[in-house]
């Protein structure tokens, strides 16, 4: 770059020749040249403002952009450290108490189609209805020309139908992956364990969702990936389940019974370790609800724990426990028993005359109603209510089953003296053998209250609110296994096993009013070992009879007692209970032990 | 000297640049071996599951139940009940040997030097003797279970 110099020689002198100041013409060349530098740093400036203007924007519009994709795109975890979305089953298994499986997840396939893929259309129309008898050909075909683009067709297939539908040679029947629920103990537990159906279902998964029993009442749980696939644990034990069911089972046929119901509960932490409902269903093919009929005959009702029925001469003990615990009596005070007891229009009879009077033990053990009455109306209708209450007979059961809390207890519309008479031995008040089960366990297990659960107890809970003084749960203990040794209940004795317990027969109220005379219900309560009680059995009976004799027998010493007796005779070597043995060899048990 | 520095800079550069691209070339086989990993995983789990499930089929109490029932004729198995218990006291327990050692043994020398300087025979010690008892009977230390002998039945029958 040639530079012009600030005082050209030329100008200079020329302009002294004309008397002019020469420093005018270095003044303005200095002018010029700060002008052609400023003209020059302004371009400059201008390009490096745009240049960070423009690095600027491409910053912005790369955050923007990258804001923009992930608000668009699907949530995805980080490749490195995503675990096991998909290596995780879907949803948790479900054990019993000792880690047997009682539900767990199958991988299988569902079929659909798709039409336009399809080569040959009533070919593979004609192939499925070979395959599945309950699809129509021609119907299938129809849907198939139809415009729909996609059909599901099943939602589960074994693997044999799988193959079948392979060798129909179809590319437009494709398969889905599917987890599918499986109980492989069948019928055992099933209204414990419910029953799944799908959700939501796309192609390449379905949702699993729980729609009865436990599988409802977890499914959060279940269904929760936070929970690692941690197993759910029951406190059933599967073996004692299957045993109970069995016995009860052949019971129930024996006697003819519509149904039958077997609580079996741990008496200090209200575990329920069985609890079997007959009829009952196979979970893996669970059947709809019936439309008709009584709700009540629905192998899906779970008569354990919904089953509401007035349960009878069970309900003496709460009786005689308050009794004993307000001071009105003791086991030996003897109480008026003769009959027939006439109250505000309504006789009370005993099943047979029984004398004048009996001992509160006597009224136990030969189960008189009259007696019962009798010691309510000392014992007055608000401290019977509190007291009914203060055993969670007068709510729902909160077990962990939505059948259990839904299953109220129906209470008499106006509690009168009549009331709380009828309520002494079992009449007027309505409630499921879960109730009765957890009612016995907080009563007879030293008198604190048991709150009945189904998951298993690893630490051994704090005693409930004391619901009765110890010494009235022993001495109810007493009676109970005397009630056995000479009651009504005399087939329920298991050698070695020191059972007590009441009977319960109450006749079944007609829908009209008024109670059926050749229809009962039959309980029996027992409590074993009755020294310490380490378990509660209920068992109830929808409708027995027995006919082995010259008339039919319908009462709870007959039906339930013995039913309930093989059972503990099977289940308690099972819970781990050694029977209590006589050094001589006998297992004669004798009252002295007490 | 600026020239060099730039030449280093190029160089450093480049050098990053290929370190880079190997790095992320090894990483993406690694995720994509994870990812294989990952889904074998899922397999071999989804084997165990079914695995599982035909285990928990299988044994199934109705199942075991038939199984007991039909090989009754060799395995006699029945259910457990309370009579199976018995107390320990009433076990037989098996007979002791005897052994034939009449001759008195002398134990006094295997005893410990008595710190008070006391004689063996004053601390007690006696020549031990192992074989028949005055009585004759070769089982001194059996527990006398005659009295029960009902109670296992006849093929069980003790010694």
């Amino acid at each position: 770059m040639i530079r012009t110099p600030l005082r050209p020689l030329a100008s200079i002198l020329s302009a002294r020749d004309k008397g002019e100041n020469p420093d005018l013409i270095e003044a303005a060349n200095i002018r010029q040249r700060m002008e052609a530098r400023r003209d020059r740093d302004r371009q400059r400036a201008e390009i490096r403002l745009l240049v960070l203007a423009l690095s600027f924007l491409a910053a912005f519009a790369v955050v923007g952009l990258r804001m923009g994709i992930m608000s668009a795109s699907r949530p995805q975890e980080p490749k490195t450290e995503r675990v096991a979305r998909d290596i995780l089953a879907q949803r948790a298994d479900i054990l019993d108490r000792n880690g047997a499986v009682l539900a767990t997840n199958l991988v299988t396939n569902a079929l659909y189609a798709q039409p336009p893929m399809m080569v040959d259309k009533p070919a593979a129309a004609r192939g499925l209805a070979a395959i599945f008898p309950d699809m129509n050909a021609d119907r299938l075909l129809a849907e198939f020309q139809s415009s729909r683009k996609f059909i599901w067709l099943r939602r589960k297939l074994s693997p044999e139908q799988q193959q079948k539908v392979y060798d129909i040679g179809e590319p437009g029947l494709l398969f889905g992956p599917r987890e599918m629920r499986l109980y492989p103990n069948g019928r055992l537990a099933a209204q414990i364990l419910g029953g799944t159906s799908f959700g939501r279902q796309g192609v390449k998964s379905a949702e699993i969702i729980g729609i009865a029993g436990v599988e409802h009442s977890f499914d959060r749980f279940l269904r929760d990936p936070a929970n690692g696939g941690a197993p759910l644990r029951l406190s059933i034990d599967l073996t004692v389940q299957a045993v109970t069911r069995r016995v009860l089972a052949g019971g129930r046929k024996l006697l003819r019974a519509k149904g039958a119901a077997a609580v079996l509960m741990d008496a200090h932490t209200g575990e329920v370790v069985s609890m079997v409902s007959l009829p009952d269903f196979d979970p893996n093919k669970r059947p709809a609800p019936r439309a008709k009929g009584d709700p009540t005959d629905d192998p899906l009702f779970n008569l354990a724990a919904q089953g509401v029925f007035e349960l009878g001469s069970v309900f003496k003990v709460f009786n005689a426990a308050l009794a004993l615990e307000r001071g009105v009596a003791t086991p030996q005070t003897m109480i008026d028993t003769k009959g027939p007891l006439k109250w505000a229009g309504f006789t009370i009879k005993d099943f047979h005359n029984l004398g004048p009077r009996l001992s509160l033990t006597d009224v136990i053990v030969e189960s008189s109603n009259i007696g019962s009455a009798n010691l309510a109306r000392k014992i007055g209708v608000a401290p019977q209510q509190a007291f009914l209450k203060k055993l969670g007979l007068l709510k729902a059961v909160p077990l962990q089953l939505a059948e259990a809390r839904q299953a109220r207890p129906i209470l008499p519309k106006r509690w009168s003296d009549l009331s709380a008479m009828t309520i002494a031995y079992g009449h007027g008040l309505a409630v499921s053998p879960l109730h009765l089960a957890a009612a016995y366990a907080s009563v007879l297990n030293g008198g604190t209250r048991v709150t009945p659960t189904l998951l298993k107890v690893t630490t051994p809970p704090k005693p409930g609110p004391r619901v009765v003084s110890e010494k009235t749960s022993q001495a109810l203990r007493k009676m109970l296994r005397e009630v056995v040794l000479r009651g009504t209940a005399s087939m329920g004795d298991v050698p070695g096993y020191d059972v007590g317990g009441k009977t319960g027969t109450a006749n079944k109220p007609k829908p009209g009013g008024g109670y059926y005379q050749d229809r009962t219900v039959s309980t029996f309560a027992s409590i074993f070992p009755a020294r310490d009680p380490k378990y509660v059995l209920v068992v109830t009976l929808d409708e027995p009879v027995e006919t082995s004799g010259p008339k039919p027998r319908r009462t709870a010493g007959w039906t339930a007692v013995p039913v309930a007796a093989e059972i503990i005779r099977r289940v308690a070597p099972l819970l781990g209970l050694r029977p209590a043995i006589d050094p001589a060899g006998t297992m004669e048990y004798t009252l002295s032990k007490y | 000297m600026r020239a060099l520095l730039y030449l280093a800079a190029t160089v450093l550069v480049i050098g990053l640049a290929y370190w880079a691209y190997n790095e992320n070339y090894a990483t993406q086989a690694q995720l994509k071996r994870v990812d294989q990993m990952q889904r074998q995983i899922a397999s071999l789990r989804e084997r165990l599951g079914v695995l599982h499930a035909e285990w928990a089929y299988l044994n199934r109490p109705a199942r075991l139940r038939d199984l007991v029932q039909l090989n009754d004729p060799s395995l006699h198995l029945i259910p457990i009940s309370g009579g199976q218990f018995r107390a320990v006291k009433e076990i037989a327990y098996p007979r002791v040997n005897p052994r034939d050692v009449t001759a008195p043994v002398d134990l006094s020398a295997a005893l410990p030097p008595d710190p008070l300087g006391l004689p063996t025979r004053a601390r007690g010690a006696v020549p031990v003797k192992v074989g028949p008892d005055d009585t004759g009977r070769t089982d001194a230390g059996r527990i006398d279970v005659s009295g029960v002998g009902s109670v296992f039945g006849d093929k069980e029958g003790l010694p």
